[in-house]
């Protein structure tokens, strides 16, 4: 079960998109009450026609069982592949682009045709990785961390934090528990994922010597693309079973699991949204995932500190200098 | 030398012979015989024998792209006297419906990834069950293809790669969002030398621009220079060896 999912639907021009056949969707598996963070994503010629199409998606969308997306105006819309992959830092990077690129890399599942979702994934991944080849020699150290990839992973990363009380102050505390125990597991879990697939370049280099002629970043990028259709859980599980004791795993997945029980229980959930930050200390509901929160936590720095040496190697590396 | 010419259909479309001769006349060392549409396979077949083709270093045959009065058997019946010639033939992934049949084809079977309007054989991944259940079958690598499915180029790598040992024949040309191939452009060149490396020298190739005839001497200059062995450096220059 996950928490949150981002869903794309993608416009292949010129054949009209298909409009969300009901056998396209994915079996549930999210806790109840989720959001459903969806993106009409365009690929291709401009067309007035595409505001006509967002309608429609955004109608299709409002008769789910699934809880409407934020209002900030980043999902439940259409978005370009050209910003995605073109504004990349810089003015022009807003906080709705980087929130859109990152998640696309992180969480996102194509409703469409996926060979237009795969395609805007691995020009993103293009930009970050083969357009910003390192100083030094390639030949050298063919898979590196792929630093600017990397950077942006932690700007999405605090990016949330500073979010998280842009909201509490704006929105005047309006489901503020619930957001503070996201950030804590899942947002936090979005991040880790994006550490271990820039990671994964130098914990996992290719086996088999690459083929004579091949390019090391383009290989690069393709390894980053296997990795970005991961789920973050599968990932942090695939990377648990190689690195680390079985203790360590007990202790991220055991309170990760015990976090989305806690979400999927209607009452609990619904208990959060009206909490206000002053009942908080007291409240027992908020205190248990709390609590559960720290034991991830503790998990967390257990397996990239203190498990594997190449791991702890990387961390300490990449991870805030 | 690699052997590099047309296919018959990008000079001529439905007049093989007009395209056979056009390509003859600038003396290409390659040629693909095409029958895209189902009404030119038999005649194309019946014409195998007839055929000039003594002064080509390498010929293959190109199926139908799609079946709607021809039954499977029907076009395999066909296809099966071009293998026999031992003549290499291109087909569509998505006209594969019984896979077992298409196995009498043995190694002159070559399956060609497609572009983005197709369902299947788009990717190293869509193309795997095809090789998988056509274990002799060889791979015509569509590079327009590729790159309109993924202009990074990151598909094309992973198709080269996993089935580099199935190479037979690449179908060069730009491919336009509408599908359509055309004469190849600088921005096409680009992207193709990035991965010419992957494809052997002596890997023949197939263009499929539909270009005028006083323009085909200059698509072949075009492409020779696209799959010549080249190097970027970091600002971008390239060094032919």
């Amino acid at each position: 079960m996950r928490n949150s999912t981002t869903f794309v639907i993608c416009w292949r021009f010129p054949t009209a998109p298909e409009l969300l056949p009901s056998d396209r969707w994915p079996a549930r598996k999210w806790t109840s009450g989720s959001d459903v963070d969806w993106a009409f994503l365009v690929d291709g010629q401009a067309d007035p026609e595409h505001f006509r199409i967002e309608g429609q998606i955004a109608e299709v969308f409002s008769k789910t069982e699934y809880a409407d997306p934020g209002s900030t105006g980043t999902f439940a819309a259409m978005a370009s592949s050209h910003e995605l992959v073109h504004h990349v830092g810089g003015l022009e990077d807003s906080n709705q682009n980087l929130t859109r690129r990152i998640l696309m890399l992180l969480e996102s599942t194509s409703l469409t045709d996926r060979v237009v979702h795969e395609r805007v994934i691995r020009a993103i991944l293009h930009r970050y990785i083969v357009s910003d080849p390192a100083v030094s020699s390639m030949e050298e150290h063919p898979f590196r961390v792929p630093r600017f990839l990397l950077n942006d992973m932690v700007r999405f990363w605090r990016t949330m934090a500073v979010d998280y009380a842009t909201k509490k102050w704006q929105q005047r505390e309006e489901k503020w528990a619930l957001r503070n125990i996201k950030l804590r597991m899942s947002r936090k879990l979005l991040f880790v994922k994006g550490l271990l697939m820039c990671f994964d370049c130098e914990l996992s280099p290719p086996a088999d010597e690459l083929p004579e002629g091949a390019d090391p970043q383009l290989v690069l990028a393709n390894r980053c693309f296997e990795l970005s259709s991961m789920t973050p859980l599968d990932l942090l599980c695939q990377v648990l079973s190689e690195r680390a004791d079985n203790q360590t795993a007990v202790e991220i997945l055991t309170p990760y699991d015990e976090f989305l029980g806690c979400l999927h229980d209607k009452e609990k959930r619904g208990h959060l949204k009206e909490l206000s930050f002053d009942d908080a200390r007291e409240d027992d509901v908020f205190n248990e995932l709390r609590t559960i929160s720290h034991r991830c936590q503790e998990g967390l720095e257990r397996l990239f500190f203190d498990q594997d040496e190449e791991l702890f190697r990387l961390t300490r590396r990449y991870g805030v200098f | 030398m690699r052997p590099i010419g047309f296919s018959t259909g990008a000079l001529a479309k439905g007049d093989y012979q007009e395209g056979l001769r056009l390509q003859l006349e600038v003396g290409v060392s390659a040629v693909e015989l095409s029958a895209l549409r189902e009404n030119e396979v038999e005649i194309l077949v019946a014409a195998l024998s007839d055929l000039d083709l003594s002064k080509l270093q390498y010929v293959s045959f190109h199926a139908p792209s799609k079946l709607s009065e021809m039954s499977e058997d029907q076009l395999l019946g066909c296809l099966n006297e071009v293998a026999r010639r031992e003549i290499p033939i291109v087909v569509h992934p998505d006209i594969i419906q019984n896979p077992d049949t298409w196995r009498s084809l043995g190694r002159w079977l070559l399956i060609e990834n497609m572009d983005q309007r197709k369902p299947v054989g788009r990717t190293a991944g869509e193309l795997r069950p095809f090789f998988n259940l056509l274990p002799e079958a060889r791979f015509c690598f569509d590079i327009g293809h590729a790159r309109q499915v993924d202009p990074t180029m990151g598909v094309a790598v992973e198709m080269l790669i996993e089935f580099r040992d199935r190479l037979a024949e690449i179908h060069l040309s730009e491919v336009r969002s509408d599908s359509r191939h055309v004469a190849i452009g600088e921005t096409a060149a680009a992207a193709y030398r990035h991965v010419a490396s992957l494809i052997p020298e002596t890997t023949p190739v197939i263009l499929e621009s539909m270009v005028a005839p006083e323009q085909i001497r200059h698509e072949l200059e075009v492409a020779q220079s696209c799959l010549s062995s080249c190097q970027q450096d970091r600002d971008g220059h390239l060094a032919v060896s």
